[in-house]
């Protein structure tokens, strides 16, 4: 079952720009997506219409099967839940626990229910004993998890998340990282992840989408994604480090053959290992 | 040369008090100065400083005390001072509320610090009063202003107010974090309006508060406001980062208007659904005991008691 | 300018109180009545409203006067938020003011009406005006915001008057008037400037900002800018100490006046002395008494100290510097 689907989706913003334009793109449920794309690309404008923050100017959007329409939001927003660029944003309650509760709230759920919601919520994003905790001062990974909490208490079955590593510390963006692996793995939910860093999509993503100009450029597998080294450049992107290493191994040094360049370091270590297997024989 | 002694002593007692307290003054008038000098206002520290419930607390029995219970013990009293007709009486809160702060370990001189302000507002208002009456004390020399036995009582009546009322609300600023405070409102049945407004200030007056500190040393860091620039540019230039703070923020609202809707706000009710505690039996039975103190400091003043 | 506690009688204070919920509570209506058109609507109010408070509470230098002041804000917020929601804003702003120590509980209600109720109306009222006649908007901003100044510091003077001396309204308003009046005057000037300047930016570079209260519900869309991340501040309070020259003056005074109290009381009282003094009302109190009758005495002596101490204490630093430089300058000779 298609968990979001596209059809020739545009959209002009009323001072005329024209953010994206005849976008056909789909998702099946339960994989895990990246959206890479330029700065300016129409990343945000893309995602926004997912929720129905914003309607498509022309063609139309399809959440699990159904059409967004002004009638169906709230059922939409419950089942799709996008997490903001800037935990700021999102983070406007007073305390954590407040901010958690406010997507249940509004869901018009029992009081037990709410609580129930964001213990669980809390608990998968092990953000426990920071309830009461303002969330000007959290560091900047809780902040991230707690805007993740407070999607994840609505239970959606979709999470779009903009740039959800960005401007965090290495060690703190793994852990973002994990958290949306098992979030993927364990709940089966469906995600959605705008970003440009390269070198971090190959270690999640079942399927990539580039965009560029508002326009989706190609979308496919990771492998046959970073193949086309060319055309990723050329709209501003570039391969992961460690493929680009393997890239100009093979063509200066040309020490290998035509086959698939790794995109992670698991892959490159086995690459380099078998080759070393194969000087000594 | 020890003439004067030969008046009232009081005139040598204000003279000594008042030279050692204005030598130190001036010390540090200068000294401050110099230390200006020294630092070239490099560090701005941030003004909005709200006692925050994150903060470091020292866990007094007045810190724990129900925020209600302060807040409603705080009011009675303020009114309570406000209503003194005898400036004698308004000593009482005054000395409560040092003792008190020094029992909470509050710092004294952020709280005497606090006392500058309405101090300032409350000398004019004074010095006013001093020339209104009928008995005439004194007359001023060369400007033949008379100085009315009436007008000396009310203005030290105004002053002890002022003094005892602004003790009163620097003891509960010093021992009861904003936050709590603000958790507390629901229960004083503030409109919910009115509520989701304050939480949602509250909440990004740290964050707008960062980015104006940003934009200023920004602007620093590019000469704005060293002495060669004149005093309107200068002006100018605090205004913009006005304008780019209104701007910044505006475009932040648009996001966080964005992150409520994309979770299922539809402005029909309230953001936020408020949660107010139990209040303790001990903590009850303490602000009764405040107001019924302040009821009968109020007696006493009237000559009831 | 913000009435502290204490100052207005309680039956002032309740009555503007009254005033004051009623303009709190048609701003309410309002914000209640717009959110519902616009769900987005609280966080642009809240956000705004935020960045006036800082605003507000932001210490800036004023020339004139050498000293530092805060802009008051309330025509700038009323330029951009509406001058009802400005009213219910200031309620919230002022009652945080109160915990920095600015206004206070009692007076609540009658700041709200001098701050956010007139100055927010006239400061709005002469920015349309001047805008119609064909001001340049931040000549009208500008003016708009030293008027709302002005007409603010009129109405917190009336307000003490009325308060205090019922008897001689007009006589007392333009005394009061005249005593703000130092500080007064620089803050208006500094409220033009700043008021002209902001609103100039936002004309250049977001007009929508300036007119969107108007335009309801359909707030201006835009693609989102990429904002930077907020660290987090360290809270690093520093401990204050009193310095030894304090303490040793301190001690000093405290001894000096003991020892005054203490001759005082035993020349009245032991050998029933006079003090030298031809006023028998001091010797024939057993206690010390304050006489208004001495006031004028009184003042004199405490301003002459005063001033004494002043000079000395101001000059004190440079001249105790200038010895232990003279003294180095020896010893390393």
């Amino acid at each position: 079952m298609k968990a979001i689907e596209t059809i020739n989706l545009s959209h002009t913003y009323p001072d005329g720009t024209k953010a994206i334009e005849n976008i056909n793109f789909s998702v099946e449920k339960g994989k895990n997506i990246a959206i890479l794309g330029p700065n300016g690309a129409g990343k945000s404008t893309l995602l926004h219409h997912f929720n129905g923050l914003l309607m498509p100017t022309s063609g139309k959007v399809n959440v699990l099967g159904k059409e967004v329409n002004k009638q169906n939001l709230d059922e939409i927003r419950q089942k799709v839940g996008l997490v903001f660029q800037d935990p700021d944003d999102q983070l406007f309650a007073r305390t954590v626990a407040l901010d958690v509760a406010f997507g249940p709230t509004n869901l018009k759920l029992s009081k037990a229910e709410i609580e129930q919601r964001v213990n669980w919520a809390l608990e998968v994003t092990d953000l426990k004993g920071l309830e009461n905790k303002s969330p000007s001062n959290l560091s900047g990974g809780q902040k991230r998890r707690a805007s993740i909490a407070g999607v994840l208490a609505m239970k959606p079955e979709i999470i779009i998340l903009d740039e959800p590593m960005s401007n965090l510390d290495p060690k703190t963006s793994s852990k973002v990282l994990k958290l949306l692996m098992q979030l993927n793995k364990e709940l089966g939910l469906t995600l959605i992840i705008a970003t440009h860093d390269v070198d971090l999509v190959p270690l999640f993503a079942d399927e990539i989408c580039i965009l560029n100009k508002g326009q989706i450029l190609m979308q496919g597998p990771p492998q046959e994604i970073f193949s086309q080294a060319d055309l990723i450049r050329s709209v501003d992107l570039r391969l992961p480090r460690i493929t680009h290493l393997f890239e100009i191994l093979n063509k200066e040094d040309s020490l290998r053959g035509d086959k698939q360049y790794p995109l992670t370091i698991g892959e490159a270590r086995r690459e380099i290992l078998e080759l070393m297997e194969n000087k000594k024989e | 040369m020890f003439e004067w002694l030969q008046g009232d002593p009081v005139n040598g007692m204000l003279m000594t008090l008042g030279f050692f307290i204005f030598l130190i003054i001036g010390r540090n008038l200068k000294l401050r100065q110099i230390n200006k000098r020294e630092k070239n206002a490099q560090t701005q520290a941030t003004d909005h400083d709200l006692p925050s419930a994150d903060a470091p607390k020292t866990g007094s029995a007045l810190h724990r005390l129900d925020a209600r219970v302060k807040f409603i013990c705080a009011i009675t009293a303020v009114f309570g001072a406000v209503a003194l007709t005898r400036s004698e009486y308004a000593v009482i809160p005054i000395i409560v509320c040092v003792v008190l702060a020094v029992y909470a370990h509050a710092s004294l001189k952020g709280y005497f610090k606090r006392l500058l302000y309405p101090t300032y507002v409350a000398i004019v208002v004074a010095v006013v009063q001093l020339f209104v009456g009928t008995h005439v004390v004194a007359t001023i020399p060369y400007l033949g202003w008379n100085i009315y036995m009436e007008g000396i009582t009310f203005a030290i009546l105004i002053f002890a107010r002022v003094l005892a009322a602004a003790s009163i609300l620097n003891l509960l600023i010093t021992v009861t974090p904003m936050e709590t405070l603000l958790d507390s409102l629901a229960w004083f049945r503030v409109p919910s309006v009115i509520l989701d407004t304050t939480m949602l200030m509250y909440r990004y007056i740290s964050v707008v508060s960062d980015e104006r500190a940003r934009i200023y040393k920004a602007q620093q860091s590019r000469c704005g406001y060293t002495k060669s620039v004149s005093v309107f540019r200068k002006l100018g230039n605090y205004g913009t980062v006005g304008g780019m703070l209104l701007v910044k923020s505006f475009d932040r609202a648009l996001k966080v208007g964005d992150a409520m809707v994309s979770r299922g706000y539809t402005g029909t009710s309230s953001l936020f659904s408020y949660t107010t505690k139990k209040m303790e039996k001990k903590d009850i039975a303490i602000g009764v005991l405040v107001v019924l103190a302040v009821v009968a400091l109020l007696l006493a003043d009237l000559g009831i008691i | 300018m913000h009435i502290a506690d204490g100052i207005l009688t309680w039956q002032w204070s309740i009555a503007w109180y009254i005033v004051a919920i009623f303009f709190v509570a048609i701003g309410a209506r309002k914000i209640a009545q717009t959110r519902k058109a616009n769900p987005a609507y609280m966080s642009i109010l809240a956000l705004m409203g935020a960045a006036v408070f800082v605003i507000s509470v932001w210490h800036i230098p004023v020339p004139v006067t050498g000293s530092s002041s805060h802009p008051n804000g309330t025509a700038l917020s009323a330029i951009i938020i509406g001058p009802l929601a400005t009213a219910a804003i200031s309620g919230i702003v002022l009652f945080f003011q109160v915990f920095l120590g600015h206004g206070g509980i009692t007076s609540l209600g009658a700041n709200l009406i001098s701050l956010g109720v007139v100055g927010g109306f006239i400061g709005i009222g002469v920015y349309l005006l001047l805008k119609k006649l064909g001001a340049s908007v931040w000549l009208a901003a500008g003016v708009a915001g030293f008027v709302g100044d002005l007409a603010t510091y009129a109405s917190t003077a009336l307000q003490l008057a009325i308060s205090l001396n019922p008897g001689s309204i007009g006589q007392h308003w333009e005394i009061y008037m005249l005593g703000y009046l130092p500080t007064q005057i620089p803050l208006a000037i500094l409220e033009f400037a700043f008021t002209a300047a902001a609103v100039q930016y936002i004309q250049i570079h977001r007009p929508e900002i300036l007119t969107w209260w108007k335009g309801l519900p359909t707030t201006p869309r835009t693609p989102a800018h990429a904002s930077k991340p907020v660290e987090l501040k360290s809270s690093n309070r520093k401990d204050h100490k009193i310095d030894k020259f304090t303490k040793y003056a301190l001690v000093t005074m405290a001894v000096i006046l003991a020892i005054m109290l203490v001759l005082t009381y035993v020349g009245v009282n032991v050998f029933g002395g006079q003090m030298g003094g031809t006023d028998t009302s001091v010797a024939s109190g057993s206690s010390l008494l304050i006489h208004y009758s001495r006031v004028d005495q009184y003042i004199a002596f405490t301003i002459g100290g005063a001033a004494g101490g002043l000079i000395v204490g101001y000059l004190l630093p440079t001249v105790l510097g200038q010895l232990s430089k003279r003294t180095e300058e020896k010893q390393n000779v």
